[in-house]
């Protein structure tokens, strides 16, 4: 009877003990959305704001081009004089936080995450149980989506067309 | 007394023909069921069943890659996954994400899901083959490849029949994503499939208005990267999950004379947003090829060209080799 209960209480605290794990693993999630969501809906504008902060970031490494605090638009010949050519040019010095206000070392990965050295995806991968963080993680992503206005100056700058095909359900 | 044999013998003629008759029914009981349950298979998912698979294969998929999370890289790659989107055929809302690894390849799950590796982002030359890659992957979902190819599969297996008409939730949920994604990464969706994807792909980007011609160039760079222990890593996945690149190009070729070559290839801009010989070295891809690089060191020194230091041993093609500079 003693046992038993012992057992209960071990079985109650490790619950307990659990959910709180999983609390503060959801609220970490619902705190980096929350970083997140406050560059999103900020359109262009918010963008514009964290290139200009990329820029000053980038410093000595930018060659001090202005038009490096916006994207390269299709049809602006300053942009073409600069940018002459197909050639990939790398408009960043070359760390990857210059490209990113938030991305840092530590949340990227090096190598090739998932698959053996044949390339092929490995079993126990496929067969490991999605964690509570994953779930979460595809759920933001389920809520991802482009703003129309964004889409429609994204169009703009790039010469893109800006109609879009009758679609059906 | 003479009477109940005959009594009993009646009795157990009713009971035979009662079991009999029972089997029959129960037969056709399940028959009908087996038949219900094609019919259903048949119908495509509806787009709540569709977008709850969608979002259980997603998190099974982040789980065996895990998620890239640079927001303006991730609103890049929506933004010109939507510009090809839009031009599709059926109304989904579609959400783009990046995988964090090497490996080069580009996943599209039910429910409008479509992911695409750093690795391969870092091998990409602009946004027209970039939006070459994500329309072929739109494609594949417009036209339910991979959906199409579960549903024959639970008609041939009829003890999988859980989905076939409502909304999956649990562990009924979690052995569907799980069998979505080992099929999207373990097994090539049929040929003709691939080809309509490849077809359409094309159709999509040169509607939005981009070079048509840009997934053709990507499979052709990929079909030129010599053999070695970093290509095949890289590469492996996408060899066998998709037909052989000789055939896909040769294929795009003959399309391709069909369609205007005047549309927007984007390099600056791709180059803007991704600046690929950074983000290959910052994300592992060139360290992967190239000799380790010291501790605490992120920078690229004097690579100009794109993917190259993925695969190629970490030289660039006239056998330069890939400098890396310590961080100030």
């Amino acid at each position: 009877m003693m046992k038993g209960q012992v057992s209960l209480g071990a079985l109650l605290f490790a619950s307990v003990l659990a959910g709180s794990g999983y609390t503060v693993t959801l609220g970490l999630q619902q705190q980096q959305q929350g970083q997140q969501n406050n560059s999103g809906p900020q359109g262009q504008q918010g963008q514009q704001n964290q290139q200009a902060k990329k820029s000053q970031q980038g410093g000595n490494q930018q060659q001090g081009n202005q038009q490096n605090n916006n994207p390269p638009q299709q049809g602006n010949p300053q942009g073409q004089q600069q940018n002459s050519g197909d050639k990939p040019t790398p408009l960043f010095g070359g760390t990857i936080g210059l490209k990113s206000s938030r991305q840092t070392k530590d949340s990227a990965t090096l190598g090739f995450n998932g698959v053996d050295p044949n390339g092929q995806v490995q079993k126990a991968m496929l067969s490991a149980a999605v964690s509570p963080a994953d779930a979460v993680k595809a759920q933001e992503l389920a809520q991802t989506n482009v703003a129309p206005a964004d889409l429609v100056q994204f169009l703009q700058d790039g010469g893109l067309n800006p109609n879009a095909a009758p679609q059906k359900p | 007394m003479t009477k109940l044999p005959k009594i009993l013998l009646s009795l157990f003629a009713a009971m035979v023909f009662v079991q009999t008759g029972s089997a029959q029914l129960g037969n056709v009981l399940k028959n009908a069921q087996k038949a219900k349950a094609v019919a259903d298979n048949n119908k495509p998912w509806t787009p709540e069943q569709e977008q709850a698979i969608g979002q259980a294969s997603a998190a099974k998929l982040i789980s065996v890659f895990h998620l890239y999370e640079n927001p303006d890289m991730v609103r890049y790659v929506n933004l010109v996954g939507n510009t090809v989107a839009r031009q599709s055929g059926r109304s989904v809302v579609y959400h783009f994400g990046i995988l964090d690894t090497d490996v080069v390849t580009a996943v599209s799950l039910p429910g409008g899901y479509i992911f695409i590796t750093r690795g391969a982002l870092a091998n990409l030359k602009n946004e027209a083959e970039l939006a070459g890659v994500l329309a072929h992957e739109v494609a594949h979902i417009d036209k339910r490849h991979l959906e199409r190819e579960i549903r024959a599969q639970k008609n041939a297996d009829f003890a999988k029949t859980e989905a076939a008409s409502h909304v999956p939730v649990g562990a009924e949920l979690v052995n569907m994503a799980g069998a979505v994604v080992t099929r999207s990464l373990t097994m090539s969706v049929s040929r003709d499939k691939e080809s309509e994807a490849d077809k359409f792909g094309v159709e999509y980007s040169s509607k939005a208005g981009y070079d048509p011609s840009g997934l053709r160039n990507f499979l052709q760079y990929l079909a030129s990267i010599p053999a070695s222990p970093q290509s095949k890593q890289a590469l492996g996945l996408w060899g066998s999950t998709h037909p052989p690149l000789p055939d896909r190009i040769n294929s795009l070729n003959s399309q391709l004379a069909s369609y205007p070559s005047d549309g927007q290839k984007l390099a600056e801009r791709y180059a803007w947003y991704v600046n690929p010989p950074a983000f290959a070295h910052e994300g592992g891809a060139a360290s992967a090829a190239a000799p380790a690089p010291a501790a605490g060191s992120n920078e690229v020194d004097g690579i100009v060209v794109h993917g190259v230091v993925v695969l190629d041993g970490g030289k660039l093609p006239d056998g330069t080799k890939v400098k890396v500079r310590p961080q100030q």
